[in-house]
């Protein structure tokens, strides 16, 4: 059994008279250690596939099973448990906590964990050896990202969910960023899942799943997955 | 429109903030407004009352009355609006002190609350609540025709006066001192030639506010020229009252005069009827007693002669019977004597008629014959003259004996009418005596009279105005001593409120630059842009005041009103907007508002719309000064290092609230302060400082040290009674005259009624060398042990009295002092005119005596202060209320706004993994430490704030105690941290309907 196990995955948005399916019948399944990137244009429904793999939402219908459990029937607390141990998170506009240094703002996600990495260690590897006592806005917008990624890393998830990670970054940056994500994958057997409308980003996946209008439109596994270097938009 | 529209779109986007805005701005208008007003209203409300009313501004009574003269004269004053000539007199109606007043039409008109007017002299008004319609009033006092012409009366209606418009009515010269109630009836059932007062308007007094300065400096025009007025009259009543009694006297004395002159003649007729019988009766007696001689010397006389002819009768028997003898008759009477001669004769006869005549012996027989025939008619002669001596013996006799018993009735008869006369003489004399007894007393009686009259003192004009009505006074101090209270506060709301504003204000636009950004962007102008926020303001701010001011205006007024005039007789408060505190407060808000959201929205405008288009870049995050104390930064946890740093990157944020929660802090303390410094005043000064429950006022003749009061309290069991000599003195302040109370003392040892010790609780004794003043008092001169102070009677004499001690005090201001300090200070020998017991009976044997014109329980001194510090107390809590509500309001404002701007961050801390608690936390770690910080700044702030407050607003003769309970500081720390939490526990739901999915969004 795959390490995680999305089937018939349905979300309903209720807003007073009018209902939206958002997602329907969504099934897909990841295997443990994969980069997943799952593709969609913008209300393709994928930021609600990230909304309930990251514990923030819940489905209307379907399970998902994470390392055999199932997550889809917990409540709020249960949730914030799955949040706090199971998922590290990658957003689009870094979400720093701006009055803390880099450092600690690797900390503040640490300290509440069970296992949490050393976050210094974690920030050197996302190579900010020299920025660790600086604040978010004496940093870059890749800086950020990667003090982002190193904050999510720390916490030792089983999944690292990456929402447009690079959507708020040049390319060049992005590319770096990218390349991160790609290498810690690769070195931690993390299991990644990067959301993007850019399909060039897919080429380095393992998985690309593909969404469209709230269904899955394909899912396809990268034999070869791209190095980074290669890629290009 | 379009402007309206973004305007009315802002409000329901964040329908919360908006009201809490309103909520702000309305309370601190609200309270602004309300205390403000309220003094002001209660006062116009009252002056409309007096003016209604017609409340006199001056009463004039004298101590010889008042006449029409009186009247006329004081009409004729330039500054006199209305004069009315009145009666009152005090007596006591079922145990009740009561007064009688002639219904006035002119002024101090009476308010008719149920019944109708008296319609004769047997009928009459009562105080409202005092006695039924219906019931019957009756005077018991003998004296009252003096006074009266009736003393039984139906009541028919019941009143209120604005001469008595608090519950204590004032003093009485009857009963125990205090008056308990008030009578109205038709003037002409008033017996006296005289008017015992006079009520007097002054010109143009009613066209300014009583209790104001302006009042009393109209009425004092016409005080001066009363004074001047004063004197006058008197002399006139002097001379008027003086003629009459003289005249009085000299008619007086001319009718005894004439009355006696009229007795006396008729004693003198009576006394010459009794002379002339009591002549008669002696002529009488002497005419008799000559009657006695006379009878007598007739008697003697007659007896006499009687004894003559006896004697002569004898002898011519004896005569005859010598004859007789010769011829041999020897008879033992004459009849015998003369039978025997018949017989002789005859039997001669016989012989003779034998015989020849012419024989020898015839005519010897004869001759015999003849001789014997005469012999025989001497005898007949003689026993005739016999017979006609005993018939006169007989007569004589019985005239004799007429005669006496005549005279013996006569002298019988005129010796019962001398008893008669005796006793008419008696009565007589005895009735003089009594006149003339009565005539000297009436002239004795006229004689003082007269000495009184030559001593008769002037009688005095006594001036009374408004402030020497109990009720007048008690109000403005209950309504202007809250008063300044109330006053540091509403500012104290008005700041914080406006920073409230400011803080939300900034907040917004803060928020909404994303937007302003875009209509920037879009070509809008500034000035519409802007103005779409003045026009929020504009609308918040009016709803606000609206609000604020509606409340403020009635009911903060109403409830106030209500709650301290509980002990006040007075019709119900009449608000009154204050118009131009209304344009100031309106003019103030909007226009700090505005210029705020001006000011705001402008700094906006600085940046390119571009930048503004952008989120704005977070503020840079700073090491904090504690960071470089590592040893103790190193200590502390994650979480709190993170608050910290937290705390201060918004330094304008943290000011605003540490000012919000201090400043609601520090109001909160205040009042719970003032509560404290109030509370306790009047229990400790009158059962810790002056330990006694009352004061015997003594007669102004009596001395406490007389034999007759002694009697009296030893016979009525009074323990322990300390005598003292009481004086009212006063002493002057920056030109104010305060009042102040002497008490004199016999001996040194006063502890069972006076508990006197310095500020450090040592205990004071009264010595030779000087007196022992309060506190407060030293405190106002501003002096110190050794210092001496001058102190003025009501005569004006100056004394200087140098101090000894200074005693805690809390009410009133005294001076203690020995015998020997006073009769040195005062050079004058002290008299003991009032007597310190522990009798707190009201109704008792003391009452009754007429040793006592008034006796001053500690219990309605009590009562009285506690009214004033009651009302005070009342205020207070309306500041804690108040002070209350705006601490959640600025806890809930501080909280939101920190909570709105960090949306974003929770929401990632969310999406992290923290669970609802460490969320909170998060937060609320600041909020802990800014009102922990806050409530230390606050009850700093608090004590300073409540000494200003108690300074400001403590009367001339009260200390209040600055000092803080424990009890308050907990309180208010409780209410703050209870506040806290609640305001924690609400906005604890806004943080867990923060959504993660906003972590998400860009950022804006």
């Amino acid at each position: 059994m795959a390490f995680i196990e999305v089937k018939n995955l349905t979300k309903i948005y209720n807003m007073g008279e009018v209902t939206i399916k958002a997602i329907e019948n969504v099934s897909f399944s990841i295997d443990e250690g994969e980069l997943v990137v799952i593709l969609g244009p913008s209300g393709a429904g994928k930021t609600t596939i990230l909304n309930i793999l990251g514990g923030m939402d819940s489905p209307t219908s379907g399970e998902i099973i994470i390392d055999d459990t199932d997550i889809s029937k917990y409540n709020k607390k249960e949730l914030t448990k799955y949040r706090r141990y199971d998922i590290g998170f990658v957003f689009q506009f870094y979400n720093l906590v701006g009055n803390l240094t880099a450092l600690e703002n690797v900390e503040l996600a640490n300290q509440i964990c069970k296992n949490p990495k050393d976050s210094e260690e974690t920030l050197k590897k996302v190579g900010l050896k020299g920025r660790m006592n600086h604040f978010p806005a004496q940093l870059s917008g890749g800086e950020q990202q990667r003090v982002s990624i190193a904050r999510a890393l720390a916490k030792n998830p089983k999944i690292l969910l990456c929402d447009e990670p690079t959507g708020a970054l040049d390319s060049k940056t992005g590319k770096m960023i990218i390349k991160l994500l790609q290498d810690t994958c690769h070195e931690t057997k993390t299991t990644t899942i990067i959301i993007t409308h850019n399909s060039i980003i897919a080429q380095i996946a393992d998985k690309v799943i593909k969404v469209k209008n709230g269904t899955i439109e394909s899912i396809e596994k990268n034999l070869k997955p791209k190095p980074v270097e290669e890629i290009d938009w | 429109m379009l402007l309206l529209k973004n305007s009315i779109i802002k409000i329901r986007k964040q329908l919360g903030r908006f009201l809490s805005l309103i909520l702000i701005v309305a309370l601190g208008s609200a309270f602004f407004a309300g205390v403000r007003e309220t003094s002001s209203d209660m006062i116009k409300t009252l002056d409309e009352y007096y003016d209604e009313t017609n409340l006199l501004d001056f009463r004039i009574v004298s101590t010889m009355g008042l006449t029409n003269d009186d009247l006329n004269a004081i009409n004729k004053l330039e500054n006199t609006y209305i004069v009315e000539e009145n009666y009152s007199y005090e007596t006591v109606i079922d145990g009740d002190a009561t007064k009688i007043y002639g219904i006035t039409d002119k002024i101090n008109n009476i308010i008719l609350t149920s019944g109708n007017l008296p319609k004769n002299n047997n009928e009459c008004l009562v105080m409202e609540g005092s006695y039924n319609i219906g019931d019957t009033i009756t005077i018991t006092d003998e004296n009252y025709t003096d006074y009266l012409k009736t003393n039984t009366f139906k009541v028919v209606g019941t009143i209120r006066s604005s001469m008595y418009v608090y519950k204590h009515l004032g003093t009485s010269t009857v009963s125990d001192g205090k008056l308990d109630n008030f009578i109205y009836i038709h003037k002409d059932n008033f017996n006296l030639e005289y008017y015992t007062e006079i009520y007097i308007i002054a010109k143009d007094s009613q066209e300014k506010t009583s209790y104001k300065d302006d009042y009393e400096e109209q009425i004092e025009i016409l005080r001066e020229e009363l004074e001047e007025l004063a004197p006058i009259q008197e002399t006139i009543r002097y001379e008027q009252i003086k003629t009459e009694a003289m005249e009085e006297i000299y008619d007086a004395r001319e009718k005894i005069e004439n009355e006696r002159q009229k007795n006396e003649k008729t004693f003198a007729t009576t006394l010459a009827d009794l002379n002339y019988a009591q002549l008669q009766i002696t002529n009488g007696l002497n005419q008799i007693e000559s009657g006695y001689t006379e009878i007598e010397n007739q008697k003697t006389s007659i007896e006499q002669e009687f004894l003559t002819q006896e004697t002569t009768l004898n002898e011519s028997l004896n005569t005859i019977n010598k004859a007789l003898q010769s011829q041999n008759i020897t008879t033992t009477s004459i009849d015998a004597s003369i039978s025997d001669l018949e017989n002789k004769i005859n039997s001669i006869n016989l012989l003779l008629s034998n015989l020849d005549p012419t024989n020898e012996e015839y005519i010897k027989y004869s001759t015999i014959i003849t001789q014997l025939t005469t012999l025989k008619s001497n005898l007949e002669e003689i026993k005739n003259g016999y017979t006609k001596l005993e018939e006169g013996k007989t007569t004589w006799e019985q005239t004799y004996e007429s005669t006496i018993n005549e005279l013996n009735t006569n002298k019988e008869n005129l010796l019962n009418k001398q008893t008669t006369l005796d006793e008419a003489y008696e009565e007589y004399n005895e009735k003089y005596a009594l006149f003339q007894e009565e005539i000297n007393k009436n002239l004795k009686e006229i004689s003082d009279a007269e000495a009184k009259i030559s001593k008769l003192e002037k009688p005095k004009w006594y001036l009374f105005d408004r402030e020497d009505n109990a009720g007048y006074t008690t109000f403005l101090d209950s309504a202007t001593k809250v008063d300044s209270i109330a006053a540091v506060f509403p500012i104290f709301f008005i700041v914080i409120a406006f920073l409230m504003c400011l803080n939300t204000m900034t907040r917004m636009i803060e928020e909404e630059r994303t937007e302003i950004g875009i209509f920037t962007s879009l070509g809008i102008s500034r000035f519409k842009i802007t103005m779409s926020y003045v026009v929020y303001v504009f609308i918040a701010t009016i709803l606000g005041i609206l609000i604020g001011l509606t409340i403020g205006y009635t009911v903060v007024p109403r409830v106030l009103y209500k709650v301290y005039t509980s002990a006040f007789i007075i019709p119900s408060l009449k608000t009154y907007a204050n118009i131009p505190i209304c344009i100031t407060i309106i003019e103030v808000c909007i226009l700090t508002m505005t210029l705020v959201t001006i000011y705001s929205v402008n700094k906006k405008f600085i940046l390119a719309p571009a930048t503004l288009l952008r989120p704005e870049s977070p503020k840079n995050g700073r090491k904090v000064l504690l960071e470089k104390i590592n040893f103790i930064w190193k200590r502390i946890s994650f979480s709190w290092k993170v608050t910290f740093r937290n705390l201060f990157r918004y330094t304008k944020r943290i000011i605003m609230t540490l000012v919000g929660i201090s400043g609601c802090t520090a109001l909160l303390l205040t009042g719970f302060g003032i509560r404290d410094s109030i509370s306790k005043i009047v229990d400790i000064q009158f059962t810790e400082i002056q330990k006694y429950d009352s004061m015997l006022i003594l007669d102004e003749e009596l001395s406490a040290e007389s034999q007759e009061i002694n009697t009296f309290l030893a016979n009525n069991n009074i323990d322990n009674p300390l005598y003292t000599h009481t004086e009212t003195l006063t002493f002057q302040s920056d030109g104010k005259k305060i009042d102040c109370y002497l008490f004199a003392f016999p001996d040194n040892d006063i502890t069972q009624y006076f508990n006197l010790t310095d500020t450090k609780d040592n205990q004071l004794s009264l010595s030779d060398n000087g007196a022992i003043i309060v506190e407060k008092m030293a405190d106002t001169l501003n002096v110190d042990v050794g210092d001496t102070i001058t102190l003025r009677d009501t005569n004006n004499e100056i004394y200087v009295i140098k101090i000894a001690g200074i005693s805690k005090n809390y009410v009133n201001n005294y001076i203690y002092m020995n015998k020997e300090y006073y009769e040195l200070a005062f050079n004058n020998k002290i008299t003991y005119n009032s007597i310190i017991t522990n009798i707190a009976d009201k109704g008792n044997i003391v009452m009754d005596s007429n040793y006592f014109s008034t006796i001053q329980y500690s219990d309605d001194n009590m009562d009285m202060l506690n009214d004033i510090i009651n009302n005070m107390r009342n205020i207070v809590y309306l500041i804690i209320g108040f002070s209350s509500f705006l601490a959640i309001t600025v806890l809930y404002n501080l909280t939101s706004i920190n909570i709105s701007e960090r949306l974003r961050e929770i929401a990632t801390l969310k999406v992290l993994g923290f669970n609802n608690k460490e969320i909170s936390m998060y937060v609320y770690r600041e909020t802990i430490i800014l009102t922990t910080i806050g409530i230390a700044i606050g009850l700093i702030l608090g004590i300073g704030l409540d000494y200003f407050v108690l300074v400001v607003a403590e009367p001339d003769e009260i200390i209040f105690i600055k000092e803080i309970s424990y009890l308050s500081y907990i309180f208010t720390v409780i209410i703050m941290v209870f506040f806290t939490i609640l305001v924690q526990a609400i906005t604890s739901i806004i943080l867990k309907k923060i959504n993660m999915i906003d972590s998400l969004k860009s950022v804006e």
